[in-house]
């Protein structure tokens, strides 16, 4: 069994908001969790971490939303690496692998996202291996970094992917659970203006 | 608006000026669309037929009782599909149109390319589930469809015994089946949109779900054939064939569907601006020809005979139809007076129906203009789609007071709405979590506000014109944005919608007066569906298909002349 990336991502929307965050910021995560599948990157897992500690901060330290941050560099309103020597500290950052899809907007394209603090520095490149994700980037809290790259940090070419595998099941159950928060009980007046309400379909 | 390859092929095609926006995008008017050439359904037969498609049936396995599977295969020049048909036994306890039901007499999904015995065990599954199973990327769609027992039984019975059925029957219900949803792109593990909408036969909108349908219809006859046969095979006959074409597939449509149009402004924009393209091409046809003019008075009739055939018991609806018929009358003595002498013949035609019509009229007749003039309107269908999964990044570098120039001048229409009145925000869009379907609830009487869904945009307009004009208009978007995270939605929507002419609906989508009904038939008459029948403000039934051509006579008959009934109505001798 897989799922859609349509239906992963409006399953993203609606637990986001199921978490608290605005409409606005729900619909961040969901683009953010449509672009790293896309590229095969587990950014449901992410979204599960993060949604877990954003209304309270287990670790006690005071680290930052992925998406706030992620959103104020693509909105333009937080500076970003202009020059190859430049290194700009973002903060203590939940779950940084959400930040990825805003990072990879800034122009003019080549920001990479480095976070410290799980042994070695974890750049994102094409060829770390599928384990490499799970160490620390989804849910963990790190140090994060922009620098100016050579080349593109995710390349586009990865992007084909159009399915999210069987293996996130137990994400798909975590997150309509946060889901099932945006859904009003039923009340006999809204059941009684539904479709088909109100006759015999027996005609 | 039309794409880049559109506009060049278009540089030498006369245009009159669109429609005002304003005039447009109003529910009222919305609610008055009817079908026409840039519909789905006739976009997908026109290509089917063009290209030849073949259809055949490589499984019939239904047994005596109406249970079992039947496959129905689409072979197109470049791709081929294939309709999965369950068939089921319902007690008539279970038989319910709520999207809320359980089990129907048949389920169907549409796959993409050839099935086989073990894709059909998969199916057979999860399909009959419904939303509690599971399809895949090999599947496009997914449906279901309840029968209407009182015909079914009549043509049963009456094509067992060796008759045809009553055609005063057929007329008053007008399909065998109603389905009671059609998913799509990506839903219940679907195929998304992506994966197929580049494909040539599927240019458009909606045309996996269109072809589903067709096909079910086509179901719909051999089913009802079948169980003739089984009652008594000695006597049973098939239906004729222009009796069979008077039956359409009926569809029971909710407020599942409302929020669709408010949710998809990039799609709702391709949809209208291809219309209303369309409408300024024919009004700048300087001279019309005899052929022409001859058409456009044979279509009026017969449109407005099939007028004369649309029975409601809404009240409301009833008051308009009497009215469209009168309308009807006008056109029909306008389209008698029009010559080939005349200067820009349906510039003053729509000039002077937009006087005189109702807006039920006013809308048939831009329809019926369309009809005489396929060169002119029917590529228009191929820029009717839009990439609405693009996440739109927010510009957040624009001045704040830009910001609010833009947002007074994009919802300059809400100046007339007190949204501080309980009557302007009478009404809460919110998904119930009985079955996870978008509902409207009474804001004042019921505790919905908490689950309130943002599909109010002219009052969140106006909530955030309050903020930004207390902040700095020298500010960036971005930092008002950390000021008032509540905005962001509403920030994105503005900054798609004002590149957009026909992407935002002015009017007040929480009012008191709002009528729901009105965004259900402005997406059906796009989709090509006719005989609209509100049963209540909330959900309405209509007929899809209705004189279309089957698959087997698709090559020898005119899709497009079909939509409108003959005009030598009356029955045929058996």
């Amino acid at each position: 069994m897989s799922w859609s990336l349509g239906e992963t991502a409006a399953l993203a929307l609606k637990a986001a908001r199921g978490a608290g965050l605005s409409w606005g910021m729900a619909e961040e995560a969901a683009g953010a969790v449509f672009w790293l599948h896309q590229r095969g990157l587990p950014g449901i897992s992410a979204l599960c971490g993060y949604l877990d500690v954003c209304g309270h901060d287990r670790t006690g330290e005071d680290a930052l939303c992925p998406l706030e941050t992620g959103s104020a560099l693509s909105d333009g309103t937080r500076p970003f690496p202009v020059n190859a020597d430049d290194q700009l500290d973002l903060g203590l950052v939940k779950a940084p692998l959400l930040m990825l899809p805003f990072v990879a907007t800034i122009p003019p394209g080549t920001v990479w996202l480095t976070a410290q603090g799980f042994g070695n520095d974890v750049p994102c490149s094409t060829d770390a291996p599928p384990d490499h994700w799970q160490s620390g980037w989804l849910r963990g809290t790190a140090f994060c970094q922009l620098t100016l790259g050579a080349t593109v940090q995710i390349d586009q070419g990865r992007a084909s992917q159009t399915r999210l595998p069987d293996q996130f099941a137990c994400c798909v159950e975590r997150l309509t659970g946060y889901a099932h928060r945006t859904y009003a009980p039923a009340t006999s007046q809204s059941r009684l203006a539904g479709a088909g309400a109100g006759l015999t379909d027996n005609d | 608006m039309p794409d880049s390859r559109e506009t060049q092929r278009a540089d030498d095609i006369r245009q009159a000026p669109l429609r005002n926006p304003r005039t447009v995008m109003r529910l009222a008017r919305m609610g008055a669309f009817h079908q026409s050439r840039l519909s789905f359904m006739r976009v997908l037969l026109r290509r089917l037929k063009a290209e030849g498609w073949v259809i055949d049936r490589p499984v019939f396995d239904i047994d005596d009782s109406g249970v079992g599977v039947a496959t129905y295969r689409a072979r197109g020049p470049q791709a081929t599909y294939t309709l999965v048909a369950f068939a089921h036994q319902l007690a008539d306890d279970q038989r319910s149109d709520r999207v809320i039901a359980e089990a129907w007499d048949a389920t169907f999904t549409l796959c993409d390319g050839e099935v086989d015995t073990a894709q059909i065990k998969r199916l057979a599954g999860n399909v009959p589930k419904q939303e509690a199973g599971r399809i895949s990327e090999s599947e496009l769609v997914l449906s279901r469809a309840n029968k209407s027992v009182r015909l079914f039984s009549h043509v049963v019975d009456a094509l067992a015994a060796g008759r045809q059925p009553d055609l005063e029957m057929i007329e008053s219900v007008g399909y065998l089946f109603r389905t009671t949803a059609v998913y799509g792109a990506g839903k219940f593990g679907a195929a998304d949109r992506a994966q197929w909408s580049a494909r040539p036969e599927f240019s458009g909108s909606f045309q996996p779900e269109m072809l589903a349908v067709w096909l079910i219809r086509t179901f719909s006859i051999d089913i009802v054939e079948h169980a003739a046969r089984m009652k008594s095979p000695a006597t049973a006959i098939a239906m004729r064939p222009d009796i069979r074409r008077r039956l359409g597939i009926g569809n029971s449509t909710g407020l599942g569907m409302a929020p669709f149009l408010i949710n998809h402004p990039r799609l709702i924009n391709s949809w209208i601006a291809a219309r209303e393209t369309a409408l300024a091409r024919v009004r700048a046809v300087p001279a019309a020809g005899p052929t022409q003019i001859d058409l456009f008075r044979e279509l009026a009739r017969r449109a407005a005979s099939n007028a004369n055939d649309w029975h409601v018991a809404d009240e409301r609806q009833a008051e308009r139809i009497n009215r469209l018929r009168d309308d009807f009358n006008w056109i029909i003595e306008s389209a008698d007076a029009v010559t080939p002498e005349d200067v820009s013949p349906w510039d003053s035609l729509y000039r002077a129906g937009e006087a005189r019509l109702s807006l039920e009229g006013q809308e048939a007749l831009v329809s019926l203009m369309f009809e005489p003039y396929a060169e002119l309107v029917d590529d228009l269908a191929s820029c009717m789609h839009a990439e609405e999964d693009v996440a739109h990044r927010i510009d957040g570098t624009v001045r704040a007071g830009d910001v609010l120039v833009a947002l007074e001048s994009q919802y300059d229409w809400t100046d007339s709405i007190d949204f501080e009145s309980p009557d302007a925000q009478a009404r809460v869009w919110y998904v119930s979590e009985e079955k996870l379907e978008p509902r409207l609830g009474e804001r004042h009487e019921e505790p919905l506000e908490p689950y309130e869904q943002p599909l109010c945009p002219g009052r969140d307009a106006v909530r955030m014109r309050r903020n930004l004009a207390e902040f700095d208009p020298e500010g960036s978007l971005g930092a008002f944005l950390v000021r008032h995270p509540e905005h962001r939605h509403m920030a994105r929507r503005l900054q798609i919608v004002g590149k957009l002419e026909f992407g935002e609906i002015r009017d007040n989508t929480i009012g008191a007066g709002m009528i729901p009904i009105d965004l259900l038939r402005c997406k059906l008459s796009f989709f090509g569906a006719t005989k609209f029948d509100p049963r209540s403000d909330r959900w309405l039934r209509i007929t899809m298909y209705q004189g279309a051509p089957f698959p087997d006579e698709l090559a020898a008959l005119d899709p497009d002349d079909l939509v409108y009934p003959p005009l030598d109505e009356a029955a045929p001798a058996e």
